[in-house]
């Protein structure tokens, strides 16, 4: 058995286990199936609606990845800037931190009024919620090159922007993938709570399956944009990998 | 001297048992459609009848009937195809006792710029219509009508977009938004849903089998509480109005006053003789639309949604 | 008959703002035109720090510093760490210094190979440093050190981290470069085998931040290895004993 199996097994083992005991618990009435459907109901319900839940989860993708590559092009753009202008910090970076607390669900209505019903309004919830821990991790890895580094640079007196090219932004490319990670789950989040007060995609799907009393379509609904998220973030994982790869973008030698 | 000491033990028992607390849900927040279970409790009713009856108020999205049929309230108002559905997901142990509106209010409000003259317009219309899409009624519109044209989207309570746009139209009780809509000087035509066909009991008061069971009498007791406070509410609703308006700010006295109007005609019918009586006809025939909507995935006895006090 | 003096210190004080005593205290020495000069010390006397204003990264508190005008401009300075950019190839490192000055020529990348290739890195410049050993990776900053064409460099302990048969041979590979190149160079140590080794004239620094020359070591001809190796020796004792009385002033 290799060493890769190995480590995961027992997760694997323990999701069996703990499918077959729900399993069992429904089918014995111990729990009641419209409270909670058991692992075989949400399996046929799944396929059951397949060409359902694959369309919706094609138009809250489309809603994440539009979020996410303005909160990706802003954030990093905000804090290059930020960075190398500081007054510009100082006046802009406090309300940006508004983005980070701004309880989504609340001004997710007001989106609506500002952008209309359908999918603007998601990716605009999408957008929201992604761009802080960009923009922050960003900031950190361009304040936090190695000060050796950047003492070896200044004596050939480069320019502002040739030190901030050359140095601080690809010592800040391992913290701006770690952004990227983080925004991806709440992209994802986001897009679906836009998605309950703005129609369409799996936020509809499950909001409607509720209305329905259809337990089981929730779940599915559930799971799937779990799956969704998931699949997100071993993206970034993997492009992280082929990226640090070729070249060993580090913070310091 | 046992049988004395029987008697106290009894009637302590009888005491405490009247003493309960009783939780009832209700699926929204306080308005003139729950008027007369708030008048029960403003005008003493609940307590004339030996009951301390806490109102719970609900709100968009708000699992009322799973929260009954889970048992964490005693009573809850629900609407009766919600019942039906409930009983055919396994939850067969929700039972209706009572219904206020003998006629459904669930409508479409429109800005009447669009000469809308039915519901059938509006959904082959082009524009946007809001409402909650899973709710069986719009199933039954959707089945109706198809293929419908407009544009549809969630509906989560209020007026809000429909003020800012002319070409919107959106689901809504006719005694609760089109008022709101009016008082904020807008011009809007109301259809209801029950003209085209699709007429359940609303603002159903539902308890469990359990609690039937183990508290029949209460239960009687409950369903004369509420019937009295109907009475009260439909003849004078002004003192229970204020009381509402305390809890739900979004509507101004004026228009307590007119919704509580305007849904008399809904509450008493020519079909009933006291307020709330159920039919067996009635019941059947939701459970037959429900059937052919094929939201149902077996079959359901008719007799076992309700039971009559 | 005299040209300039390369270096020429009179009366040099340093002190940073935070500290009660001087770094530097009344230091005057010159470095006449082609002299190699060991700075040896022990550690934490300042050898660093007058590196340091030797280069212009820190100003004197008082005194006089004067370098020759001839060679202002082409110092080069070698860190005790390599101090490689860590996503650049060998080869993109020693292209640093002239993608900063904006001085990239058409036929750079030749020089830059061509530089590599001598000092003994010719199968490793499209390496990462982290694919290098510590020998190699200060070969590689050696090179970098090299490319702006300077006068002079100044080292700060830059073998101090490798083990003693790497140091044995970029020592060699200093002098090498020295004869090569025809450069000038003040290489601060705290051996003092290697300052005797590298330094045609050794100043010892004490721990008052003050300075004591010494005579240069002629060495007159690299194949009279046992003379070489006498004279070496000779003065190796000499130093010892001359740095342990330093070291009991402090």
């Amino acid at each position: 058995m290799t060493e890769a199996i190995r480590d995961k097994l027992p997760a694997w083992l323990f999701l069996i286990a703990l499918l077959a005991v729900w399993e069992t618990a429904v089918q014995q009435g111990w729990i009641a199936a419209y409270l909670l459907p058991a692992p075989s109901d949400i399996y046929a319900t799944t396929i059951e609606l397949w060409p359902e839940i694959w369309s919706a989860t094609q138009s809250t993708l489309s809603s994440i990845v539009w979020g996410l590559g303005a909160s990706f092009s802003i954030g990093v753009t905000l804090a290059i800037g930020f960075f190398a202008i500081p007054i510009l910090r100082r006046a802009i970076l406090p309300f940006c931190l508004f983005f980070q607390t701004v309880p989504i669900i609340a001004i997710a209505p007001l989106l609506v009024i500002w952008f209309g019903f359908g999918e603007t309004t998601v990716t605009a919830s999408a957008f929201i919620v992604s761009l802080f821990p960009i923009l922050a991790n960003t900031l950190t890895g361009l304040e936090e090159t190695d000060p050796l580094l950047r003492e070896m640079f200044a004596q050939y007196r480069p320019s502002k922007w040739k030190m901030i090219s050359k140095l601080q932004i690809p010592s800040a490319i391992p913290y701006i993938l770690t952004g990227l990670r983080i925004s991806v789950g709440l992209a994802t989040i986001g897009a679906i709570v836009g998605e309950f007060i703005a129609g369409g995609g799996l936020g509809s799907l499950i909001d409607s399956a509720r209305t329905q009393q259809r337990v089981d379509l929730v779940f599915s609904g559930v799971i799937a944009s779990s799956v969704l998220a998931l699949l997100l973030v071993l993206l970034v994982d993997l492009i992280s990998g082929l990226l640090l790869r070729k070249r060993p973008y580090t913070r310091s030698a | 001297m046992l049988r004395a000491l029987l008697a106290i033990w009894v009637s302590c028992v009888g005491l405490s048992a009247q003493a309960d607390p009783i939780a009832l849900a209700l699926n929204w927040k306080a308005e003139p459609q729950f008027g007369g279970f708030y008048a029960a409790q403003v005008l003493g009713l609940y307590k004339k009848n030996g009951l301390d009856v806490s109102i719970i108020e609900g709100g968009s999205g708000t699992p009322t009937i799973q929260v009954l049929g889970a048992g964490k309230v005693d009573y809850a108002v629900v609407s009766a195809d919600e019942v039906v559905i409930s009983h055919d997901r396994g939850a067969k142990n929700v039972v209706a006792l009572f219904a206020t509106f003998q006629t459904n209010p669930q409508a479409i409000m429109t800005h009447a710029a669009r000469g809308f003259r039915s519901i059938e317009d509006v959904l082959k219309s082009d524009g946007l219509l809001l409402w909650q899409a899973g709710l069986p009624y719009a199933q039954y519109l959707k089945k109706k009508y198809t293929p419908i044209n407009v544009k549809t989207a969630p509906y989560l309570g209020g007026i809000g977009n429909f003020q800012n746009d002319p070409l919107l139209s959106q689901q809504c009780f006719i005694t609760s938004e089109p008022l709101t809509a009016v008082r904020a000087g807008l011009k809007v035509a109301t259809f209801l849903v029950a003209e085209s066909g699709y007429n359940p009991y609303t603002t159903v008061l539902a308890t469990t089998r359990e609690h039937l069971q183990t508290h029949p009498e209460e239960v009687q007791r409950m369903v004369a509480a509420v019937r009295a406070g109907w009475d009260a509410y439909l003849a004078d609703p002004s003192a229970t109005n204020s009381t509402m308006g305390q809890l739900n700010k979004a509507m101004d006295a004026q228009t307590f006053l007119e919704s509580a109007r305007a849904q008399v005609s809904l509450i008493r019918t020519a079909d009933v003789k006291a307020i709330g009586e159920m039919s067996p006809a009635r019941w059947q025939r939701l459970v037959n639309q429900l059937t052919e909507l094929k939201a149902l995935k077996g079959p359901i006895v008719a007799r076992d949604l309700y039971v009559d006090r | 008959m005299h040209s300039a003096p390369s270096i020429d210190v009179e009366n040099l004080v340093k002190r940073f703002p935070n500290q009660k005593r001087d770094v530097i205290h009344r230091m005057t020495f010159s470095v006449p035109g082609r002299q190699c000069v060991s700075l040896l010390g022990p550690s934490g006397c300042g050898k660093t720090t007058l590196l340091r204003l030797l280069m212009g990264i820190e100003l004197p508190t008082q005194g006089r510093l004067a370098i020759d005008p001839q060679l202002s401009g082409h110092l080069s300075y070698v860190f005790q760490e390599p101090r490689l950019v860590p996503w650049r190839t060998s080869r993109e490192n020693v292209r640093l210094p002239l993608e900063l000055s904006g001085a990239v020529a058409g036929d750079a990348n030749d020089a830059i190979e061509a530089l590599l290739t001598s000092l003994g890195l010719g199968e490793r410049m499209s390496h990462f440093p982290r694919e290098l050993s510590g020998g190699m990776q200060m070969r590689v900053a050696l090179a970098r050190a090299l490319i702006t064409k300077p006068k002079m460099l100044l080292l700060d302990e830059p073998f101090a981290a490798l083990d003693e048969r790497t140091r044995f041979r970029l020592q060699d590979l200093l002098l090498d470069l020295r004869e090569r190149l025809n450069l000038q160079y003040i290489f601060v140590t705290h051996s003092i085998s290697e300052a005797v080794y590298l330094g045609d004239r050794v100043l010892l620094m004490d721990r008052t931040g003050q300075i004591d020359t010494d005579q240069p070591i002629e060495f007159t001809g690299r194949n009279q290895s046992l003379k070489l190796t006498l004279t070496f020796n000779e003065r190796v004792s000499a130093f010892a004993r001359r740095f342990t009385e330093l070291e009991g002033n402090a």
